[in-house]
């Protein structure tokens, strides 16, 4: 089956927004499908953010946020973590599977594991088909 | 729709690089078409000089009142870009940059693909900056005073840097007599084969200093110095701290444009902790300093016991319980006041030295051959594992120390087949027994970190923020922290730690008004003051009060502390904050897949 899935990478500029651009900046290539979200901090990114990229037509979503213990503004990674987690449970509840929805840690300087984790996830996606969401009746 | 904003799109081609990818004119064919895009263009290299110019003049002449530029990452140019399109008379906020090529040329392996993403790109931004909403600059009044708070050794030398840099700064401090003692410092090694180096910071940079020769030179300087005085509110943010003192009751207000922290640190004497009872022939390595230095005498009849001529001194290092010490630079200060003492012990009392310890740093100039000077004069050293620290006990008279020594465990085992539970058993007999302080917190370090609103870290001394990003910057600011009270150093730290945040201090006072963007507004209508928000903000930029003279209370920011995470906006739970470069409807533009 040839499927493209729609994926939203949510990057802290701080970290994995900087992996990305330097990722890019190799000419590694990785998926064109996934679209790039730039954020403030990891821990701005809200419940609705996500359910809305998923309303709008997004396959998966990835949250990328800053190591443990080495966020810029101290806590807004963790928060982010929670907050993933939470909307995971929320995702299952309305039918969307929460492999869909994905949280790395990463520095700004792993661009080889931010091609890895893009990579990987892009098949994952690929595997779980389009979001059921997306299927209209 | 005719009220909507017009939309100048300009794609910077990278001197035609981007042509090799996707034919660009047709990229901005389809970005024209998008509703408010009223002008597009390209050029070669916008974001050089004559490249801004090229984006001013077109700005101007097509009278477009937002920007989208199109071409590398935001975070090569995004200041450049803003500085320019402020310059042609429109906010700094309204433009965005559709990152196309780090984003997109680059990431695509096949050219095809090029094209549909520019064009998802360049639209979503098109989409992001029609939402785009003009951002204030606040003028912030920065007042040019600090207030120091511990009047030891760093507090007093930053008093008299700042002075110099034309700060009025403010001293206070808890106890009725300032004391230069008061600080943890690791011995530097120019000093310590000397007769000198007390490694109690007497020896600053090579030169001697007294340290009530920088008290007169405080009064001589007519800075105030308030003893006996506690912080007991803090309120304001940087440039405009608002801060009540108290003076044994008597509480006066102050404000302020910068605090440093140099509460300095407490030493817990070694051989009180090791819980041994008191037995004179076991000491701290600071009291055997002393010794040393003032007291040969004395300390030669205490090494020579009844039974024995020969004089058996032992170091155990790690924590004064046994435990190994939590942080390195603690590690670091016994190693080298140990290593110091051992070789003097060796050298003027002809004594037998071991040093018992699970690890040794002497990572530092000089530190290294201190070590292996140690070695070459007949210092023995046993290294324990971890898991089996060393056991002291007394037996008439004589202190037994039961140690496991994992080197001499892996030579053993070799030739015969000895126990492989971690360490070959020595039992080392001395006469007299030193151990080491425990580096702590000055007492009430947690009131005021309490008050003052700012972080601790792990061992409870002052959380510093990233050395390679903001050194001596606590999570607040405009509060910093200079000293031992953030973690032990030398006297060559301690010193290039106070011209760094004198120059901090002054680079962030020395000019009256900051023009600082509002980068966070708060809709007070909808504030329930909840004060979630002033939980969550990791920089303490958000306090409550009266919004308007007479009117509602409610959460305001104060911009020149904020420094835009987002985390209120993204914590608040009845919406009221807003971030203005990232607003929902703006995040919700870009997801448009």
């Amino acid at each position: 089956m040839d499927f493209t899935p729609a994926i939203v990478a949510f990057c802290c500029e701080n970290s994995a927004y900087r992996a990305a651009d330097t990722a890019g900046a190799r000419q590694e290539g990785y998926p064109s499908n996934i679209s790039i979200c730039r954020l403030p901090c990891s821990g701005k990114l809200e419940v609705i953010h996500i359910l809305k990229a998923f309303e709008e037509g997004a396959d998966g979503v990835f949250v990328f946020a800053c190591h443990p213990d080495s966020c810029r503004f101290l806590l807004g990674n963790v928060r982010a973590g929670k907050r993933i987690e939470h909307t995971a449970a929320l995702l299952e509840k309305i039918g969307i599977e929460k492999e869909r929805l994905r949280f790395f840690y990463l520095s700004e300087l792993e661009w080889t594991q931010f091609l890895d984790l893009v990579r990987q996830g892009n098949e994952s996606i690929k595997s779980l088909g389009p979001s059921p969401i997306k299927v209209k009746p | 729709m005719d009220s909507s904003p017009k939309i100048g799109v300009f794609l910077c081609t990278c001197g035609h690089m981007m042509n090799d990818y996707f034919d660009t004119r047709a990229l901005l064919a389809s970005a024209a078409k998008e509703p408010g895009v009223s002008s597009v263009d390209e050029g070669g290299f916008l974001c050089t000089k004559s490249g801004l110019e090229w984006l001013k003049i077109k700005i101007a002449r097509s009278g477009c009142e937002r920007v989208v530029i199109a071409g590398c990452s935001p975070h090569q140019h995004e200041l450049k870009f803003r500085q320019a399109i402020e310059e042609a008379g429109l906010n700094r906020s309204l433009m965005t940059i559709a990152n196309l090529r780090e984003g997109c040329v680059w990431v695509c392996r096949d050219k095809k693909e090029c094209l549909p993403k520019a064009e998802r790109m360049l639209k979503a931004a098109i989409h992001r900056v029609a939402l785009a909403k003009p951002v204030d600059m606040v003028q912030a009044r920065m007042s040019s005073s600090a207030l120091i708070i511990g009047a030891g050794e760093s507090g007093v030398r930053i008093a008299l840097e700042l002075h110099r840099l034309g700060i009025q700064p403010l001293v206070i401090d808890s106890q009725p007599r300032p004391e230069g003692e008061r600080e943890a410092f690791l011995p530097t090694p120019c000093t310590l084969l000397g007769t000198g180096g007390s490694g109690s910071g007497q020896d600053i940079g090579g030169q001697r200093h007294d340290f009530s020769a920088l008290l007169k030179e405080l009064s001589h300087k007519k800075i105030e110095l308030l003893t006996s005085t506690e912080v007991r509110e803090v309120a304001g943010g940087v440039g405009a701290f608002r801060v009540v003192l108290d003076t044994q009751g008597r509480e006066r207000l102050v404000e302020v444009g910068s605090i440093v922290v140099a509460s300095g640190s407490r030493l817990e004497d070694g051989a009180n902790l090791a819980k041994l009872g008191s037995y004179s022939r076991i000491v701290s390595l600071g009291r055997l300093q002393k010794m040393i230095e003032a007291e040969p005498e004395r300390l030669e009849r205490m090494m020579i016991t009844a039974e024995r001529r020969a004089k058996h001194v032992c170091f155990i290092l790690g924590g004064p319980r046994g435990e190994k010490s939590l942080l390195a630079p603690f590690v670091k200060r016994a190693s080298i006041m140990a290593l110091n003492q051992a070789i003097l012990l060796r050298r003027r009392f002809k004594a037998e030295v071991a040093i018992v310890a699970s690890d040794i740093i002497v990572c530092g100039a000089g530190l290294e051959d201190l070590y292996r000077l140690a070695r070459q004069s007949g210092v023995l050293f046993f290294r324990t594992p971890e898991s089996r620290p060393p056991q002291v006990s007394l037996e008439k008279g004589v202190i037994k120390i039961r140690v496991y020594d994992s080197a001499l465990a892996d030579c053993i085992r070799e030739s015969a087949s000895g126990e492989d539970d971690g360490g070959y058993p020595v039992l080392i007999q001395a006469d007299l027994l030193a151990l080491e302080d425990e580096v702590l917190p000055s007492l009430g370090t947690e009131t005021l970190q309490s008050i003052l609103r700012v972080d601790l870290a792990g061992i409870s001394s002052f959380y510093q923020g990233n050395i390679h990003l903001k050194p001596n910057l606590s999570n607040r600011r405009g509060v910093f922290v200079v000293g031992s009270c953030h973690g032990v150093e030398d006297g060559g730290e301690m010193l290039s730690d106070i011209r760094s945040v004198a120059m901090a201090v002054f680079s962030l006072l020395s000019r009256p008004n900051l023009a600082v963007e509002q980068k966070v507004v708060i809709n007070t209508d909808k504030c329930a003051l909840c004060l979630t928000c002033i939980r969550t903000c990791p920089h303490r930029a958000i306090e409550f009060g009266e919004v308007k003279a007479g009117q509602k209370w409610g959460a305001r920011v104060i911009p020149q502390a904020c420094q835009g995470c987002g985390i209120c906006a993204g914590e608040c739970p009845a919406k009221a904050i807003e971030m203005v470069q990232y607003s929902d409807d703006q995040i919700f533009s870009e997801l448009t897949l």
